[in-house]
């Protein structure tokens, strides 16, 4: 739907990529500048990241948080970033490492167990990784919510 | 009592969590007839026989890194892995270790929240949380450079020992800063505009050759975007 409203889209079926787990090694910082120093396939995601306007990251709610795959991947931008430190909304931050950094949204298909509460702390902790990568969280949807709607609310933005 | 501990650090035993494990622990050990036992969430394929062990425990306490504003990766695919509890009785309490690079505790809270929450759904006590900032390297700091948070890490283990609870005053006095205010805020703000508090980076990016490649922009497909990331090099 968001293809047919002449947006340009790059999906990313995360369970089928070649993704591991960042180690917290610093490599992507003071090593090989920008670039995971473990090879997989999270660089594609790097690039598609950066060069986007929007990003939305799509994820049932297990356990009270967004999937560990996604989690995965949120882990894996620290690339994108610069080890050098910041002061952002009056807290250490990481630098920039570009110059823009995309928007992004979240959209989340609820669990059985999930209330209103873990929404909202899903909701704060996304909050704060917009302000790490610079930029605002647009919105937070549920799959329950009709397509049509959430395309139109995109297309407004 | 016997502890059990889940560190949950992709660094496994060579981490700063490991460094603050050690000082609870090893206050914790210290009175009474306690005993530990500690298992790492980085080995992954570990994690099922990790949940059965989780289950068992009447003690918990899970300690990792801040990555991202929450949990390393790999400790949510074990969180995933917790088997619902049998029934809403409470199955023993839970306590945490949030350890983030970042000076103030309060980059911290979004997941200390997201713990409580999961007390809960477990069907655990929350006992709460030890928020410390500012760990960057404190596996390679001697016991003289971090004597105080060592101490008090000891200081909270004893009392959790002595009495199965988290001492609020230490707890309290560890989070510090909570936010950053006043002088200490202007003078990091002038500090980063001069380009202070770049050196432990700048020190690792020439020894590995790379200082000269730090501002690299390599996902960046506009050729227009190249060009200013090039002049800014000159």
């Amino acid at each position: 739907m968001l293809k047919n409203s002449h947006h340009q889209v790059t999906v990313f079926t995360l369970r089928e990529l070649d993704l591991k787990y960042c180690i917290g090694c610093f490599g992507c910082w003071v090593k090989t500048p920008g670039l995971c120093v473990i090879s997989d396939e999270s660089s594609l995601v790097c690039r598609a990241y950066i060069n986007s306007d929007l990003v939305i990251f799509a994820s049932p709610i297990i356990m009270g948080f967004t999937s560990a795959l996604l989690k995965k991947v949120h882990d894996k931008l620290l690339p994108l970033l610069h080890p050098y430190l910041d002061i952002v909304q009056n807290e250490f931050h990481h630098a920039a490492r570009y110059d823009r950094y995309p928007s992004f949204g979240l959209l989340l298909k609820k669990g059985k167990d999930t209330d209103d509460e873990d929404l909202e702390i899903i909701s704060a902790i996304y909050r704060r990784n917009a302000i790490n990568l610079r930029t605002s969280l647009l919105f937070v949807k549920l799959m329950e919510d009709s397509p049509e709607r959430i395309v139109y609310e995109i297309n407004s933005l | 009592m016997k502890l059990t501990v889940f560190n949950g650090s992709p660094k496994g035993k060579k981490g700063n969590t490991q460094t603050l494990l050690d000082h609870f622990l090893s206050g914790f050990l210290s009175g009474g007839n306690h005993t530990c036992e500690t298992f790492y969430l980085n080995e992954i394929n570990g994690h099922e026989v990790n949940a059965i062990n989780f289950s068992r425990a009447e003690h918990i306490l899970m300690a990792m890194p801040l990555y991202h504003d929450s949990m390393p990766a790999v400790v949510k695919a074990f969180i995933e892995m917790l088997p619902s509890p049998s029934s809403h009785d409470v199955q023993g309490d839970i306590f945490f270790i949030i350890q983030s690079g970042f000076p103030e505790a309060n980059h911290s809270r979004y997941l200390e929240r997201y713990f409580k929450k999961l007390a809960t759904r477990i069907s655990r006590r929350y006992l709460g949380t030890i928020v410390k900032g500012g760990c960057n390297d404190i596996s390679h700091r001697s016991d003289w450079m971090a004597k105080k948070i060592f101490k008090s890490l000891y200081g909270l283990g004893k009392f959790y020992g002595n009495g199965g609870s988290l001492d609020q005053k230490i707890l309290h006095q560890l989070a510090q800063p909570e936010t950053l205010k006043g002088v200490t805020l202007l003078f990091l703000k002038t500090g980063i505009k001069l380009g202070f508090m770049r050196s432990q980076f700048d020190r690792m990016l020439k020894k590995n050759r790379a200082y000269e490649r730090r501002f690299d922009k390599p996902f960046l497909d506009s050729k227009e975007h190249k060009v200013s990331s090039k002049q800014e090099h000159s």
